[in-house]
């Protein structure tokens, strides 16, 4: 559990905010500490897929997401069986979201550290959006920017299929 | 609002150092540098300076203060690494973890999660489904602008400032938890914290967080007050079937002793024995 505001003299079991009732799913593509896996697991968010180049904690991650899927990037994956099946993509790292498909499947979401570019603007809403730890309780100074997408229709994945359909 | 002190071990060894200057603690802290590299602990730790140094209160220098660097667990409970993720990794993988820079809290994660709007998920409008048949035609259909989901626009602005509104009454008990914190022995008629207790029950960020204490202080008072009443019932039970008929000096004693024990505990609230306690003796 998280460090709770209380967190003083050893009480450091707080009780997390779990407000989403509905059954979601999202992929991670990280290079480093899976924070997006963990954070979405205290909102009850199942985390189906992993995607990395190199982690240093891919052996851990294994252990604690054993139902995930873990893929390593390879250009030549073929990444349509995983694009489509999750809600929400998360992306802490420099590997482009656009050469996995990610801007044509079917995810409602997208956030990304990384400004991502050629999305297709006509289905996807960009929203740029800073936080500051200390404005989420934290102790620290750090402030982390994120871009956000929210797709204004559900994609079926319409470019892939039309290739696969040739 | 928490500051660096929240995290630090007292415990831990560092180089004594004097007092540093009292700073007032202002509702959102700021990095407070007292010297080239080192920092106060009433402020917050600079994230681009891992190996900076924090003057930390110490139960072990002659002076109380120490000048040190964080350890591996505050550093790890700084990011908000969870405890049962501490315990479970080895030495080398906190050593590792510490020294990850792009590392992303996990408050910051939640609280993103919190903003984004997560429920239109499943209320966004498919393209179209005819484009799935992928009969050559589908080029021809245009999406139709959704009409019953609202926009992105529509949406983040009031379900932030909704998070935000309903993260009004956490803070301020964030507010009340620093002030108490201060502390380090509470008075005898410090306030009790309820809310370390209503935490259990309701999150933070509930958005009926309200209703759900009151409706807790409500429960409470009957819980209360079921208790009294079967004191009483144990009370007057054992009573009469000690003393039956003809009431003694004992019984007399009995009596008085007993009527005073239910006396305090009626006197009592959920939280605190007002008039004081007497050991329930039958």
């Amino acid at each position: 559990m998280l460090q709770s505001e209380y967190a003083l003299y050893g009480i450091t079991e707080g009780i997390m905010s779990i407000n989403c009732d509905l059954h979601l799913t999202c992929g991670v593509v990280c290079s480093g500490w899976p924070s997006w896996a963990f954070g979405v697991q205290a909102r009850r968010i199942e985390v189906q897929f992993f995607v990395f180049k190199d982690n240093a904690w891919r052996h851990l991650i294994w252990v604690w997401f054993p139902h995930a899927g873990i893929f390593v990037y390879d250009k030549s994956f073929l990444w349509i069986p995983v694009i489509n099946t999750v809600d929400i993509w998360l992306s802490d790292t420099n590997i482009p979201l656009v050469k996995l498909h990610i801007f044509e499947s079917s995810a409602s979401i997208v956030i990304t550290q990384r400004r991502s570019r050629q999305v297709p603007s006509g289905v996807w809403k960009y929203s740029p959006l800073s936080m500051k730890h200390v404005d989420c309780s934290g102790i620290m100074d750090g402030e982390w920017c994120f871009h956000i997408f929210f797709a204004k229709f559900k994609s079926p994945c319409h470019h892939l299929l039309r290739h696969l359909s040739l | 609002m928490r500051n660096l002190r929240s995290v630090l071990d007292t415990m831990a060894a560092g180089r004594p150092c004097g007092a540093p200057p009292n700073v007032s603690i202002t509702s959102k802290p700021t990095v407070i540098l007292l010297r080239a590299n080192s920092f106060h602990c009433d402020g917050l730790f600079p994230w681009n300076n891992r190996l900076a140094f924090i003057f930390s209160p110490s139960v072990f220098s002659p002076t109380r203060w120490v000048c040190r660097h964080l350890t591996v667990i505050e550093m790890l409970k700084m990011m908000d690494v969870p405890d049962t993720l501490q315990s479970a990794l080895m030495t080398a993988n906190r050593a590792a973890l510490c020294k990850d820079c792009p590392l992303l809290p996990m408050k910051v994660v939640v609280r993103l999660l919190d903003m984004s709007p997560l429920e239109t998920c499943q209320k966004i409008p498919l393209l179209t489904q005819k484009r799935l048949k992928v009969d050559g035609s589908e080029t021809s259909v245009q999406p139709e602008p959704p009409s019953s989901a609202p926009t992105v626009d529509e949406i983040s602005p009031h379900l932030i400032s909704s998070v935000l509104s309903s993260t009004s009454t956490p803070e301020d008990i964030t507010s009340l938890e620093a002030k108490r914190n201060l502390k380090a022995t509470k008075s005898d008629d410090a306030p009790v914290p309820e809310y370390l207790w209503d935490h259990v029950i309701v999150a933070e960020f509930d958005p009926h967080y309200a209703t759900k204490v009151h409706a807790l202080g409500r429960l409470r008072g009957l819980l209360l007050r079921k208790w009294k009443w079967n004191l009483l019932h144990e009370f007057l039970s054992w009573f009469r079937s000690h003393h039956t008929s003809n009431i003694t000096t004992a019984g007399h004693r009995d009596w008085i002793a007993g009527a005073d024990c239910i006396r305090r505990a009626w006197n009592s609230s959920w939280w605190s024995s007002g008039d004081g306690s007497c050991p329930f003796f039958w």
